[in-house]
């Protein structure tokens, strides 16, 4: 996966469950589940919502990793 | 030999091979009908046996989605926001619940269409066991046909408040007139990425499935030309199914609500 992610340390640090943050970023448990997986990459707008929620910034969250196959 | 190649040559033995299932199939329709071979039993018999098929599928469709229902009940009245596998499982056993009832439900209808047929041909035709059987088959099926249906539809709903005691943020209920719209609105966007992506695979099979189905109704009309309303009903499944997607993935990309 090239974008890799830290939702749930940073989440866990919080001490929020998955279901309140879910409610927080305005997505679904499962949404929020999908995202730390890195089954999905959310959107610009969600992403930012996460990192203000989370007090960070997107680039502390989310990280683009170069794919060495490509 | 590369690809575009390889694509080629398929595509073009794919042809010549249908053109000479399409050619050979035409002339045994126009030698049978010189000979006056009769497949006409073979479609009258046809209906009982799938009947019977889907009677038993439905009956083992509805134990188990019961059964997976108060699984999932049972799960999601475990859950709590500490603990996020029982939420996976509850959600899995959901997913399941809501298949099932949707496959149930598309297998009865099927099963009724071809119960009124049956049971009138075998009444008007035929007084022997088979005869019977159909008669007390169709009786059977609608009986049960009746209870699925209102088993399925006390189902949908209380699956559908399972899902928004887990979900709090879904809107709608089950009965209402515009429910999948209401659904849909509620959904996020990785929800609606995923309907997306599933309506855009469905789309492809169904083309892919369709085609098959017309050139299999395509056949059956040439060994029994009464048959060409097959045909049409095909084609107009076919037809909404093409002009509504495309028709939608135009408003979307120009931006038309």
């Amino acid at each position: 996966m090239p974008l890799q992610n830290k939702v749930k340390e940073y989440r866990t640090a919080a001490g929020i469950n998955q279901q309140e943050f879910g409610r927080l970023v305005g997505v679904s448990r499962q949404t929020i589940s999908s995202i730390e997986c890195g089954d999905y990459h959310p959107s610009v707008l969600v992403a930012l919502k996460i990192a203000k929620i989370l007090k960070t910034t997107v680039e502390d969250v989310f990280e683009y990793v170069e794919d060495e196959n490509e | 030999m590369n690809n575009r190649k390889k694509s080629f040559y398929r595509y073009m033995i794919i042809t010549a091979i249908s053109a000479f299932i399409g050619g050979a199939g035409g002339f045994i329709a126009m030698i049978s009908r010189h000979l006056n071979w009769n497949f006409g039993w073979i479609l009258k018999l046809l209906p009982t046996i799938i009947c019977t098929l889907l009677l038993s599928t439905l009956l083992i469709i509805m134990v188990l989605t019961i059964l997976k229902y108060f699984k999932a009940k049972k799960l999601v009245n475990l859950s709590n926001d500490e603990d996020e596998e029982i939420y996976l499982l509850a959600d899995k056993e959901l997913s399941m619940v809501s298949s099932l009832n949707a496959v149930g439900s598309v297998l009865g209808m099927v099963m009724m269409g071809l119960v009124i047929p049956m049971m009138s041909y075998w009444e008007r035709n035929d007084s022997s066991l088979m005869g019977t059987y159909s008669i007390v088959l169709g009786m059977t099926t609608v009986i049960i046909f009746i209870i699925y249906i209102i088993a399925s539809t006390c189902l949908q709903v209380k699956t559908v408040d399972l899902i928004k005691k887990i979900y709090p943020e879904k809107k709608g209920y089950a009965l209402e007139k515009k429910f999948e719209t209401v659904w849909l609105e509620s959904a996020d966007e990785n929800e609606k990425r995923i309907i997306g992506e599933a309506s855009y695979y469905s789309y492809r099979l169904t083309q892919k499935v369709l085609s098959y189905v017309m050139v299999v109704a395509l056949f059956i009309g040439m060994f029994q030309p009464d048959s060409y309303v097959f045909v049409i009903l095909i084609g107009i499944g076919w037809l909404t199914q093409t002009i509504s997607y495309l028709k939608k993935v135009r408003d979307l990309e120009f931006k038309k609500k």
